[in-house]
């Protein structure tokens, strides 16, 4: 036996649809999608964990003060919200590289 | 580059007090790496920061396939292929199944030639069979789709040697690997800090942290993590 890129294509886009479905996307639209557009819709999942420091007075009642936003770096509901994102989108760029790397295991015959 | 003359220093004190194996050594994984490195680079990936971000396991094969890079020279990678080849050895299972074929050719080789090998279905072992693979000869192996290994329908092993990537997008399915395991097997998970963060503020919620969650709940198991390098885990089925 050897690679399977038709068997490993299969594996790769039923995790991208499952992610694409957690992001509010149709998994039908996958070849006319581009990761531009995954990521965006990705990152809308948890916006608040990238707020630049001045935007962060939102969650500080104003205060703005570096303590303030350490403080508020350190909790759990953030870090929580900030552990998603990053996973999120790790995983689908990392299924997405897969994939054009199948592709052209695939391609190459 | 301070840190990465102060890291080799550490671990040329380490590499100096040890022996092993498969060692893979600098010039081999130039080699390797950058004849992957350069296939790769006629597929025309898109490398752009929005659609690969950084991920070890996507620029692997850049980063330690040019020889200008900083990274081809961290001794700290060579070190850790010796706790894999230590646990295998110490093991000395009678079936394996790795998933590592591309990344370590040494180590797959080790594999081949003292147990009945297996190999996870993937970009891995495309790029090492396609590139990588006539350096040696003497394989004999069997392949094993990622939906077989996530339903539990393929072994059983006595040594199962993954990556967290293969797992990591559902920490749950690591159960899935480890109950393939026969009595008394290992699985060892490598690439397991997260980059550190499984051993920082928030760790709690990260997936690595969950796949170890995963692996303490079953009954009879038992987890070990040695936090050297890129962390390794290492489960034993009881």
């Amino acid at each position: 036996m050897s690679y399977d890129a038709q068997k490993d294509l299969d594996y790769i886009e039923y995790n991208i649809s499952y992610f694409m479905n957690i992001i509010g996307m149709n998994p039908e639209n996958l070849n006319s999608t581009t990761i531009d557009e995954l990521v965006e819709s990705a990152r809308t999942m948890a916006i608040v964990t990238s707020a630049r420091p001045s935007e962060v007075n939102t969650f500080t009642s104003g205060d703005n003060s570096q303590d303030a936003v350490l403080s508020y770096h350190s909790e759990p509901d953030y870090l929580y919200l900030r552990s998603q994102r990053i996973h999120l989108l790790s995983s689908i760029r990392r299924f997405w590289y897969l994939r054009q790397v199948a592709l052209g295991a695939l391609n190459r015959g | 580059m301070d840190n990465l003359i102060q890291t080799n220093r550490y671990f040329s004190y380490i590499n100096n007090l040890t022996k092993y194996s498969v060692g893979n050594s600098d010039q081999q994984i130039l080699d390797r790496y950058s004849k992957v490195k350069t296939y790769l680079d006629t597929l025309s990936l898109d490398k752009r920061k929005n659609a690969v971000g950084f991920d070890i396991y996507i620029w692997l094969f850049e980063m330690f396939g040019t020889e200008s890079s900083k990274w081809s020279q961290a001794l700290s990678s060579n070190y850790g292929d010796g706790f894999q080849e230590q646990v295998f050895l110490l093991k000395n299972p009678s079936t394996a199944l790795i998933t590592n074929t591309a990344f370590n050719v040494n180590f797959s080789k080790l594999v081949n030639d003292r147990a009945s090998l297996s190999v996870l279905n993937g970009i891995q072992l495309d790029l090492f069979e396609h590139l990588l693979k006539d350096e040696f000869t003497g394989w004999d192996y069997n392949v094993v789709t990622k939906q077989q290994a996530e339903a539990a329908e393929a072994g059983p092993f006595d040594f199962i040697s993954l990556y967290s990537f293969d797992v990591v997008h559902n920490p749950e399915v690591v159960k899935s690997y480890y109950q393939m395991l026969n009595p008394g097997g290992v699985l060892l998970i490598s690439f397991m800090n997260d980059n550190g963060n499984v051993y920082e503020n928030g760790a709690e919620y990260s997936p690595y942290t969950e796949i170890c969650e995963q692996l303490k709940s079953i009954d009879g198991s038992l987890l070990y993590h040695d936090y050297t390098t890129i962390g390794t885990s290492v489960a034993i089925k009881m």
